[in-house]
């Protein structure tokens, strides 16, 4: 009995060794479902008026997804010291239609109370954008959005070219005068230029998505098909 | 009186002033420096101390999967010189959205500073910003000006400072990579590989993302005794980040805990260096 249990701890001992000396992966982040390159991830959603938006509408029109969270204080001070609405009056200047669309996955309250100061605090700032609501954070885990404000930039062709930070300008020191990433992004598109950076590292307040959704999305991959 | 009197009551009187409390933010800011006074040429640091309340958190010098990185900016007199602040080694929070590093207790964050070789005034005044963004539930961002008056001699430098906290606030701060045993540090086809000598089995890097450098996918720890190698995948953009050479920054950690040891990784990689 005695040398079978020695045998026993060999081999596990053994195991244990060789298990030890094999790769570990550590913690690392998973693999973002929309990608850079690639065609933006379609998505379903109403807005705060009830409205249904696919992305799919948007078929040759520059789409802009800005995920809000008017609590917020990036947000708060993104609208409120006049930098998203610079963006907006810069936008309707563009020669290429560009559609603004606010997506709200922001889950630490009732779904009801997001949608109406959401919806107030856009009334006050004479915002005229749709708010999404993503209540589940199906659309946020989608686009592995990470902040609010993150901001993403899909072109005509329905190809997600930027992701990322609004602009570089954290501390809003340069209040509506500074210069931002998705303005940029749109202007190398209507150029027919590269999107670069197509990726900047976003800031805010992290998305407050609801949860339990996290392991729905590990086995979903991407959304099928292009958009067009 | 005494050289060492002399010394002790200078020491004693330009001992900094009491911290100062920020109502918002949900964090404070107290700065002071470590030297009792300081000299022409003289190498010290600015030591800011951010104290997030309780339950709070504030962020590293990258924040990791969200939040914003907290930021320090001095305004120094004419002739001193400023270098980049050096963060404590943060500790890791895991959330359901990544991993994102910061501070719930106090960190001292150090400023080095150095002299200029001839100093003309009894007093020198630092104004330092801090900014941070404060999370708990909900976010908060903190700002904080501060005026730190320093007192000088024109000839002696000052020593270090008698507060026997400077020296556990030092102990925190990540080492150089040269001082672990046998590390070192390159890169290949688009991979940091780190190696060193440990006992700890708890090895991990945490990246600093700027502009043309992203830290993706799994990293893989190997561990032979106590011979480590460990692989960090890297996206390197030098479009993006608009130059020829790029330099990687962040940290090797050992063990698991904020006060366990961290190293600095620095790699500076030219475009034509990862080239598969």
């Amino acid at each position: 009995m005695q040398s079978i249990l020695k045998s026993l701890l060999v081999v596990f001992s053994s195991l244990f060794l060789v298990a030890a000396a094999q790769p570990k992966p550590e913690a690392a982040p998973e693999k973002p479902t929309a990608e850079i390159g690639e065609p933006a991830p379609a998505f379903t959603l109403k807005d705060q008026n009830g409205i249904t938006h696919t992305l799919s509408d948007y078929e040759g029109k520059i789409v802009i997804l800005e995920w809000f969270n008017e609590s917020c204080p990036y947000c708060m001070k993104a609208w409120g010291l006049g930098v998203l609405p610079k963006l907006l009056e810069d936008l309707d200047d563009v020669k290429t239609e560009v559609v603004y669309i606010a997506i709200n996955s922001t889950a630490d309250r009732p779904e009801k109370d997001v949608l109406k100061t959401g919806t107030k605090f856009l009334i006050e700032l004479d915002a005229d954008i749709p708010m999404l609501m993503d209540y589940d954070g199906e659309v946020g885990h989608l686009y592995d959005a990470k902040t609010t404000p993150h901001m993403f930039v899909i072109d005509t062709e329905g190809v997600l070219v930027y992701q990322g930070a609004l602009s570089d300008d954290r501390r809003f020191k340069k209040r509506k005068d500074a210069k931002t990433h998705v303005l940029r992004a749109v202007n190398q598109i209507i150029a027919g230029e590269k999107v670069v950076p197509s990726y900047v590292k976003p800031w805010g307040c992290a998305v407050k998505y609801s949860s339990g959704t996290k392991d729905n999305r590990i086995n979903r991959g991407r959304n099928p098909g292009p958009l067009l | 009186m005494s050289p060492a009197l002399v010394s002790f009551l200078l020491v004693f009187l330009t001992t900094p002033p009491p911290p100062t409390q920020t109502p918002s933010g949900h964090a404070t800011v107290e700065v002071r420096t470590d030297v009792g006074w300081v000299g022409p040429d003289q190498a010290f640091n600015l030591i800011v101390l951010l104290t997030p309340e309780e339950g709070w958190h504030v962020y590293w010098k990258d924040s990791g999967a969200s939040g914003t990185p907290t930021e320090i900016e001095i305004n120094a007199p004419e002739g001193f010189k400023v270098g980049k602040p050096i963060f404590p080694r943060p500790k890791l929070f895991k959330g359901k959205e990544g991993t994102t590093y910061g501070y719930d207790k106090q960190c001292a964050i150090f400023v080095p500073v150095v002299s200029p070789k001839t100093i003309q005034t009894d007093e020198v005044a630092f104004e330092v910003n801090t900014y941070w963004l404060a999370c708990k539930k909900i976010c908060i961002i903190g700002e904080q000006n501060q005026v730190v008056r320093v007192k000088t001699n024109k000839t002696i430098q000052g020593p270090p400072h008698r507060d026997m906290r400077v020296k556990r606030w030092k102990n925190l701060l990540p080492k150089k990579l040269s001082e672990l045993s046998k590390a070192t540090q390159l890169i290949s086809n688009n991979k940091i590989v780190i190696t060193g000598t440990t006992s700890e089995t708890t090895i991990s890097f945490i990246g600093v993302e700027q502009r043309g450098v992203r830290f993706l996918g799994t990293n893989q720890l190997r561990i032979k005794i106590d011979q480590f190698t460990l692989t960090i995948p890297i996206e390197l953009d030098y479009a993006a980040a608009n130059a020829d050479s790029i330099t990687i920054e962040g940290l090797l950690l050992l063990g698991g805990n904020e006060s366990d040891p961290s190293y600095v990784v620095q790699v500076v990689v030219k475009s034509d260096t990862t080239k598969n």
